[in-house]
């Protein structure tokens, strides 16, 4: 008969852990399979251990991945914002190159006039060498003129040397700009890679999460009730063991502790409320097990 | 006593031109080129509305340069120098018919003869006493002198004898 009780508990006990609750255990079964039923304890014990260690670790994992995953994002938001920036600053550095082509097509345009401008001064001085004496003093007049065109000339060249200096700085400019946006370019894949993976790592760190918060869910509310279950047994068998002989003397049997007795025995048999079977005094207030003891000693 | 000359290169050669031969200095235009003509006529070109020859007194001056004949383009620093001459003094005139008279047939061609000689840099106008004036170097006819100042020699060129030794490129039976 304990056997078959024994195994029974047994049995429900790894139902119980089937359907995820770890803190099931099967006690005190008596007979030749306590030492079974010791060991199935302690298995689940174990087990219980390790999946706590598991879904610590899932959580961990699940926060871990969480935070990468949102510092990816900010890093994949950066990168886009710096390839916006990095694209600006391209576009105004090919409007720049285009200036410095204007600028170029003015310089042609400074030095062709420099030139007419000595052609003419040179024509004038050619006239007024014709003249003679009378054109002395307008050879003088084109002369300077000719010179202005040479200074003028000159300066130009130089405007024109500066802004061939200019045009290779922007072009050396354009194409560092140029590569920054490749690596930007290469970071914005490598965050997208990264932050694929991030999720993958999300996902599953939310599907272990899940299926350990099973068992904790499943533990917490059994455990409760399973609880209050061995404490029950406890008082149980310290009344029974303390009052067998009273119940089993027939002529204390219409005695009033034999009544407060069963009252009692009924009281404790009778299946856990939804608080866990705690009981409870009117005020709400958790019975102590000394208290529980002493009201089934005293029977009230 | 001094008179004006202009300063040019030709090829490297410095050269000196009398100013009251010149007529303008001017940027050299797309030349056509007339075909069967000796290097040193390099084209025509229409300056001011009239159309000039352009010559090319390089070929002439270093013979051993290649010579050329139609120019594809200028380099920008070119220019044309264009001549202007008594036509009396240029005129080349063909040689007499067998049996012919002698007598020179009367040239309706007009007073001035104007021409473009193809410079590839103008220094400057400047002035030349006689004093400067030195032998010319053995070689064309129309180097008159060689002119020495600062800057070193320079070619003095007579412009008509310039611009016959040209016609007598294109008519060598032609006498003056």
């Amino acid at each position: 008969m304990k056997a078959a009780r024994g195994l029974g508990r047994m049995m429900e006990v790894a139902r119980a852990v089937a359907s995820g609750d770890l803190e099931a255990r099967c006690g005190h079964v008596g007979g030749e399979l306590q030492e079974l039923a010791d060991a199935w304890d302690a298995a689940l014990v174990g087990l219980r251990r390790d999946v706590e260690f598991a879904l610590r670790s899932a959580l961990s994992l699940a926060e871990t991945s969480t935070e990468l995953l949102v510092g990816l994002g900010a890093l994949e938001a950066r990168l886009v914002a710096q390839a916006g920036t990095v694209g600006e600053a391209e576009r105004r550095l090919q409007s720049l190159g285009a200036r410095s082509e204007e600028v170029g097509q003015i310089v042609e345009l400074l030095d062709d006039v420099a030139s007419e401008t000595n052609i003419l001064a040179l024509n004038a001085a050619i006239e007024a060498s014709r003249a003679g004496a009378q054109g002395r003093g307008f050879g003088m007049v084109a002369e300077e003129v000719r010179k202005l065109a040479e200074r003028s000339a000159a300066a130009t060249k130089d405007i024109g040397a500066f802004m061939q200096t200019v045009e290779g700085t922007t072009t050396d400019a354009a194409r560092a700009v140029e590569a920054a946006r490749a690596v930007n370019e290469d970071g914005a894949k490598s965050a997208e890679v990264l932050v694929a993976l991030a999720r993958s790592v999300d996902e599953l760190a939310a599907e272990l999460r899940g299926r350990f918060e099973r068992f904790q869910l499943a533990a917490s509310s059994e455990a409760t009730l399973v609880a209050a279950l061995q404490e029950r047994r406890t008082l149980l068998t310290e009344a029974l063991g303390g009052l067998g002989p009273l119940v089993d003397d027939p002529a204390a049997k219409d005695a009033p502790l034999h009544a407060a007795v069963r009252r009692l025995l009924g009281a404790i048999l009778a299946p856990p409320s939804k608080d866990g079977g705690k009981g409870g005094t009117k005020d709400g207030a958790k019975p102590s097990a000394t208290e529980r003891r002493t009201a089934t000693r005293t029977g009230s | 006593m001094e008179y004006d000359v202009l300063f040019f290169e030709v090829r490297g050669r410095r050269c000196a031109l009398p100013v009251s031969c010149l007529r303008e200095v001017t940027p050299p235009g797309p030349v056509t080129p007339v075909p069967l003509t000796p290097p040193s006529l390099c084209g025509l070109l229409p300056v001011h509305g009239e159309v000039l020859p352009i010559v090319d007194i390089g070929p002439k001056l270093v013979p051993q340069d290649p010579a050329i004949h139609h120019l594809p383009s200028f380099t920008g620093g070119e220019r044309l120098i264009i001549l202007e001459v008594p036509y009396a003094e240029v005129a080349l005139h063909p040689p007499p018919a067998p049996g012919a008279a002698d007598e020179v047939p009367v040239s309706r061609a007009p007073l001035e003869l104007r021409a473009g000689l193809l410079a590839s840099h103008i220094s400057r106008l400047g002035a030349v006493a006689k004093e400067h004036l030195r032998a010319p170097p053995p070689g064309p006819d129309f180097v008159t002198a060689t002119i020495y100042d600062t800057e070193g020699p320079a070619l003095l060129l007579d412009p008509a004898a310039t611009l016959r030794s040209i016609g007598r490129d294109l008519l060598p039976e032609a006498v003056a």
